[in-house]
């Protein structure tokens, strides 16, 4: 976690104090909204097996809003840029998946060759057995 | 449901987790605050049972590990806290456009 995070991390009563402003939001109060709701975001994606529904609730409309930036026209700078982080953040997500089912497959693969070659060992050893068995007998 | 009653529910509810998993222990409650290592956690708005509606937590919480149950309360806390602003919001709107009475 870098310096920049560390400093401006804030507890759940923080961020909504902030969010409580009426005013505009200072620059670090902007950072550390967006470090909180990154962190939501993150935490979302690691445990979407367990979300209330409050918080999916939440997190579903967080990405339809975002869905809804991304196909609107005319967008503003502040806009763009988070679209763009959005979908940067998608991204990673989608490749941390993949490189996950790659391992996986990989695994699995390798398992399939190791048994496929005791297979052939086993096969090669019977006939051996069986082979030694005749020539015995003759 | 008064205050009150809801402090002692969630505090109930977090006792019967701990004697499911001991690995929960660690977590206090006095029904107004959830704490964990250094963090503390206002649960005095929410209702503790609405974390066990999704059944992968209810079915899991034997099983869990202390931090993952804080975090996905957390989320829940943040999630009730941005539910709440919007209809705040959506309150505020409608009282803008009540009609005025005449006379």
């Amino acid at each position: 976690m870098n310096q920049e995070v560390l400093d401006n991390k804030v507890t759940p009563e923080e961020y909504f104090a902030i969010l409580a402003q009426e005013r505009d939001l200072t620059p670090k109060e902007v950072m550390q909204k967006r470090i909180f709701e990154k962190e939501f975001l993150e935490n979302c994606e690691k445990y979407s097996y367990h979300l209330s529904q409050a918080t999916e609730d939440v997190y579903g409309e967080y990405h339809n809003k975002m869905a809804a930036l991304i196909s609107k026209e005319n967008k503003t700078i502040l806009e763009i840029e988070a679209v763009e982080k959005y979908q940067k953040w998608v991204l990673d997500m989608e490749n941390k998946e993949n490189k996950e089912v790659i391992v996986r497959k990989l695994s699995n693969d390798k398992g399939g060759y190791i048994n496929a070659t005791i297979i052939l060992v086993m096969i090669l050893n019977i006939g051996f057995i069986i082979a030694m068995t005749l020539l015995g007998s003759k | 449901m008064s205050g009150n009653s809801n402090k002692e529910i969630n505090a109930a509810y977090v006792a019967s987790w701990k004697e499911k998993n001991p690995k929960l222990l660690e977590l206090e409650t006095d029904g107004k605050y959830l704490k964990y290592k250094n963090e503390k956690l206002d649960i005095s708005n929410i209702y503790m049972q609405d974390v066990l509606i999704n059944p992968n937590t209810f079915n899991d919480i034997p099983y869990m590990e202390v931090q993952d149950l804080f975090m996905i309360i957390k989320l829940h806390v943040y999630a009730i806290h941005v539910k709440e602003k919007q209809l705040q919001e959506k309150v505020r709107r409608l009282k803008e456009y009540e009609p005025r009475s005449i006379g």
